[in-house]
């Protein structure tokens, strides 16, 4: 391998999240960034910058735009427009201006259950109605299989007193690690279609396919779908950049476009300049052999964390993410049998000093769920499932 | 000569911690750290002697979404905000972007000669501040370079604060003093005025950095503060962690021999453009900032068509900002950056004396 991901760099000396967060005994795999150097390309494209040194304003240029463009292009042959793309600081405020562009107060938003932390702050902030459709599992041995069930998704439009108008979708899911079917993808959509649903699509996770699995971007299944879908990319994710806060949401519906654009002008939110320059230079392709390598660590890291779990933690189920760096763990039966006294989250962390997510923050009925982060040397990975296991000796 | 940015390179030991963050080389998810609050505390108090809890700091994207947020917590659709004119055009959007009313209290112009200057219109100021929640201050005053005096400052706030007005104080510019002149906050002119107050601050300006979208907004009042906070998670704002670094290294002091540099750089700017206007363009009024790299000049004497900035933009291939967006009765006036090089500073002259000749 041309990159090494096994060297550890140190990040407690730094601001970083996810290593400062806790006490320095801990050893931290939740907050989804990870643990590697952020690719060559990008950190010369930002030295480059650096070194002409005006770092005055910059707008969204149109290579930036023809840049996301064409990647779509090529991934997914998916024709998009440069002027469809618009940049935002990251999918979290890309799908609270879509929410605020799309829907009044009151009215519902559909997710899927469980689901990413920051999909919920909608309901908080915008005073929207929450719709939830359950993902539900079937199991197989230890392993999680998350399911569709289309009637579930249908029956929750319209509930709780409010009419449905946008449908928050995370694809690839996070924490489930599923990249969801064209079958899936077009029976959803045209339920969402037939209810006059706006679709929103986080796919931040997209880049991120383990095992050779495959991304369909909702919005290519058709035109009618496109129309009435935004689709939110970053470079974030696969490239670790999500310090430099820069996101595209690409909307082919010109009138939808004008709402997002006029409601992001009115929050008044920035991009930073190096945001821009480092999404550019990740999505430009230069990273793309630092990408297949990494994807291909994280794969030997989600088999490592699947087999040591199916060895050691024999009473867990867990999925095997397809895709995204993050597996979400059921710890169950070990509340249940007494071996933990307290929630799986709490547990680790002060029995084994590891910082998981806590399954409580994705969803109702989720507390005896973590979502563990495998984006870290797999000497990490393993001391933190030593650590896990040790707590429970 | 245009928009408010420099033409000049950030100063070294900013782009030197940037450059160390970027061979750290993982650029993932930060928390601003308590010691940046600190020392943007510790930077208020030694700038003017400003006393600030380290609580009281908040970092958001910009000062402009700065005064977006304290609109959507101070005003509403009866009580709307206060600007005085000519004024930041971004200013005169918030009212377009919150719903909010804008209340215009103007600033009076006075010529002596070829010069102006602004004062404040205190008749005006006492009509408008009742109809709204916040008064919207641009301290030092884009476009018109002003410092507010004292005495100035005392008035008005102590008018807001009858009329139970808070003070949004736009501070971006108050590193960048040309010559001998001194800055005060308002925030720092007493306890009463502080908790009264929202002030907002920013390295982008004075050192060049406002591509990387970082700013702090001072909040003494604890209720205030919150308030902010909310709408900040309600309408997501997300700062850049080199946005962060930058002002850390920007406010702890470490660039101010730089700093010393173009404050000089930009006084001898200022002063040489004046004396060439006075030399050649005697019809053009001018004004002598304070402060900021903003000059505004008055074409009215010259009476071109379509509008100065037009006629400039078309005939002398220089492109100012059009007074027009100021406000209204500026669309004679347009205003130059002199935040670049000298040699650019003294073409545009040039090509501005040619064009009308």
């Amino acid at each position: 391998m041309a990159y090494n991901f096994d060297r550890i760099i140190e990040r407690r000396n730094t601001n970083s999240l996810k290593w400062t967060q806790y006490p320095a005994d801990v050893l931290p795999l939740w907050v989804a960034d990870m643990d590697f150097l952020t690719p060559e390309p990008i950190r010369d494209a930002v030295r480059a910058t650096l070194d002409h040194g005006v770092l005055g304003y910059e707008f969204l240029r149109h290579r930036t735009q023809q840049v996301v463009a064409a990647r779509m292009e090529r991934l997914y042959g998916w024709q998009v427009d440069p002027d469809w793309v618009v940049a935002v600081t990251g999918v979290v405020s890309g799908f609270n201006i879509a929410a605020r562009a799309i829907c009044n107060p009151g009215d519902g938003v559909l997710i899927h259950t469980p689901v990413y932390n920051m999909f919920y702050t909608l309901y908080k902030h915008l005073k929207l109605t929450q719709q939830s459709a359950p993902i539900t599992f079937s199991t197989e041995d230890n392993v999680l299989h998350p399911q569709i069930d289309i009637d579930s998704f249908a029956g929750p439009f319209h509930t709780n007193s409010a009419q449905t108008r946008m449908f928050l979708l995370c694809h690839p899911h996070n924490p489930l690690g599923k990249t969801f079917t064209s079958d899936e993808l077009q029976s959803m959509a045209e339920i969402c279609l037939q209810n006059d649903v706006t679709i929103v699509s986080d796919e931040i996770h997209s880049e991120l396919l383990l095992n050779g699995s495959k991304h369909v971007p909702l919005a290519t299944l058709s035109p009618e779908i496109a129309d009435k879908t935004i689709t939110l990319v970053a470079a974030s994710k696969t490239f670790n950049t999500a310090g430099l806060f820069c996101a595209f949401a690409i909307i082919p519906n010109a009138e939808l476009r004008a709402r997002f654009n006029q409601v992001n002008e009115e929050i008044t939110g920035h991009v930073s300049s190096l945001g821009l320059i480092a999404s550019e230079a990740a999505l430009s392709g230069s990273c793309d052999d630092w990408l297949n390598e990494l994807l291909l660590y994280l794969k030997d890291n989600r088999d490592f964390v699947v087999e040591y779990l199916s060895e050691n933690f024999p009473d867990t189920r867990f999925t095997v993410p397809n895709a995204t760096y993050l597996q979400w763990i059921d710890f169950s039966e070990y509340v249940r049998s007494g071996q933990m006294d307290k929630l799986p989250f709490d547990f680790f962390l002060e029995k084994a000093k590891v910082a998981l997510s806590s399954g409580t923050i994705f969803g109702e009925g989720c507390g005896n769920f973590v979502r563990l982060n495998f984006a870290a040397p797999r000497s990490v990975v393993a001391e933190g499932l030593e650590r896990m296991l040790g707590s429970l000796k | 000569m245009w928009v408010a940015d420099m033409d000049l390179p950030a100063p070294p030991q900013i782009l030197n911690a940037l450059h160390k963050q970027v061979e750290h080389g993982v650029l993932g998810y930060e928390l601003p750290s308590k010691a940046l609050y600190e020392v943007v505390a510790a930077r208020m108090k030694k700038l003017s002697g400003w006393e600030v809890e380290p609580e009281s700091v908040v970092y958001i994207p910009g000062v402009n979404s700065g005064y977006t947020i304290a609109a959507r917590i101070l005003c509403s659709r009866k009580r709307g905000y206060l600007i005085q004119t000519p004024v930041y055009n971004e200013f005169l959007e918030t009212e377009h972007k919150t719903g909010f009313p804008q209340r215009v209290a103007g600033l009076e112009i006075r010529v002596e000669g070829n010069r102006i200057r602004y004062e404040v219109d205190f008749d005006a100021f006492e009509r408008q501040v009742k109809k709204v929640g916040m008064f919207l201050l641009c301290h030092p005053h884009n476009p018109v370079g002003k410092i507010y005096s004292p005495a100035e400052l005392k008035r008005m706030v102590e008018i807001c604060i009858e009329n139970d007005v808070r003070i949004v104080s736009d501070e971006i510019h108050s590193e960048l003093l040309l010559g001998d002149v001194n800055f005060i906050p308002p925030a720092s002119l007493s306890q009463e005025v502080a908790q009264h107050a929202i002030t907002l601050v920013s390295a982008s300006k004075a050192f060049n950095v406002p591509g990387l979208a970082c700013a702090f907004a001072i909040i003494p009042d604890e209720n205030i503060r919150k308030k902010f906070n909310d709408m900040i998670l309600t309408m997501s704002y997300e700062v850049s962690t080199p946005g962060l670094h930058a002002a850390r290294v920007a406010f702890s002091g470490k660039a101010d021999s730089w700093l010393k540099a173009l404050r000089r750089y930009l006084t001898a700017n200022r002063d040489f453009i004046i004396k060439y206007m006075e030399t050649n363009l005697p019809g053009v009024r001018t004004i002598k900032p304070d402060a900021t790299y903003l000059l505004w000049l008055d074409f009215s004497k010259l009476k071109l068509k379509p509008s100065p900035y037009e006629f400039l933009l078309k005939e002398a291939k220089v492109a100012l900002s059009n007074g027009a967006i100021f406000g209204k009765d500026s669309d004679q006036f347009v205003r130059l950056n002199f935040g670049t090089t000298r040699s650019v500073v003294e073409a545009g002259l040039e090509r501005i004396r040619k064009a009308l000749r």
